[in-house]
């Protein structure tokens, strides 16, 4: 993992609306051919993406700019092997999302901590419980960044594969057919995930709900 | 869209995606169930408004130092892999041409070699006959027998009581 100290300031050209560029069929054949400005290029149009997607699953920054590093440099390695039956997205998508998916494995292992996987639809607490109570006084309403907190821990409950396809439905807004093909799972799989995920968030976050 | 099992329904039940023609029985399940299908979906439909509304990622700090160290360790780690041989039976297209015209190359010499030609029954109007001849008795047998160095063929006939006159060689 990267642990170079970065660049103390931010003040390199940020990124591009450089005008015309090159298309990207053009960029991946000459990445393809070894030319490393050629990748330098897709990395550009894509670490953004790629590190807010990385982030949303591990729900810290500095572990996500790792993360991302060690996707593009990844695809990078393989990038030969990639012959166009999908977008390039989406295959640059399996990457980083596998090298996420290892490395909350490891930091489970290492931690000896276990996602909750044992929440299914008995375990749900009846509905009334998890109705927002809009009419609490503010002074009971939790801080936004103790909500955030809260949703983070629960989020990193999940396991690697509830918190991709909640992250691509609830927050990338796909729809089913668009995760089954970025995840390579069938259109029921996701449908099963989404309702565990769901559920086990809703349990956990049960009580963000009644005081907003 | 249909889906045989209660995750799946409910999830599409949740995201407005079952069949209106579903919706009502569905609901009825729920109830069934002991869930109440009003509050099931408000509860939906706020987690995912808690979600998103709190799910905003800080953007990529150093986001061009990110691109100079990639670069950097992709010089340490030398070019991208060559691409795997793609894994296809031996039996290619050109391959089974190949072996096609290779077998009929072989049948070809093994015929050309193995099997004789300018036969005795290109000399002898009886060479066909004989061996046509269909006997009437199981006693009776023809075999024919060549010799190439001398190029003849002697028709050994067996078990007759005496050869037709007709047959008789000139």
């Amino acid at each position: 993992m990267n642990t170079e100290t970065r660049s103390p300031s931010n003040s390199a050209p940020s990124d591009p609306e450089r005008g015309p560029q090159p298309d990207e069929p053009d960029l991946i054949v000459r990445s393809q051919q070894g030319e490393t400005a050629a990748f330098n290029e897709l990395v550009t149009r894509y670490r953004h993406r790629a590190f807010s997607m990385i982030y949303q699953m591990v729900r810290r920054e500095d572990d996500a700019w790792d993360l991302t590093q060690d996707g593009f440099l990844k695809a990078w390695k393989s990038i030969r092997n990639f012959r166009g039956q999908a977008q390039f997205y989406t295959w640059l998508y399996r990457i980083l999302m596998n090298v996420t998916i290892d490395w909350l494995r490891k930091k489970q292992v290492q931690s000896g901590t276990e996602f909750d996987d044992a929440i299914g639809l008995n375990n749900i607490e009846p509905a009334s419980v998890t109705t927002p109570r809009s009419e609490l006084a503010p002074a009971v309403r939790l801080a936004d960044k103790e909500i955030r907190s809260r949703i983070d821990a629960a989020v990193q409950r999940l396991t690697p594969e509830h918190r991709e396809v909640i992250v691509l439905r609830e927050i990338e807004g796909l729809d089913y057919q668009e995760i089954a093909d970025q995840v390579g799972i069938s259109i029921g799989t996701v449908m099963s995930r989404l309702f565990y995920a769901r559920r086990k968030l809703q349990t956990m976050l049960r009580d963000v709900y009644e005081t907003l | 869209m249909k889906h045989s099992d209660f995750e799946g329904r409910f999830t599409a039940w949740i995201d407005g995606q079952l069949e209106a023609s579903d919706v009502t029985s569905f609901e009825q399940e729920l109830l069934e169930r002991g869930l109440d299908p009003a509050v099931e979906r408000a509860s939906a439909r706020h987690l995912g408004t808690l979600l998103r509304d709190h799910a905003s990622s800080p953007p990529m700090s150093n986001a061009d130092f990110f691109n100079h160290q990639l670069r950097h360790r992709i010089a340490q780690e030398g070019p991208s892999a060559p691409a795997p041989l793609e894994r296809r039976g031996w039996w290619s297209l050109p391959r089974l041409a190949f072996s096609g015209a290779f077998c009929l190359l072989v049948a070809g010499a093994l015929f050309q070699t193995l099997i004789p030609r300018g036969t005795a029954a290109d000399h002898s109007p009886y060479f066909a006959e004989v061996i046509d001849a269909r006997p009437l008795s199981d006693g009776i047998s023809a075999n024919t027998i060549y010799t190439a160095r001398d190029n003849v063929t002697v028709v050994w006939i067996d078990g007759l009581d005496y050869l037709p006159a007709t047959y008789q060689l000139q």
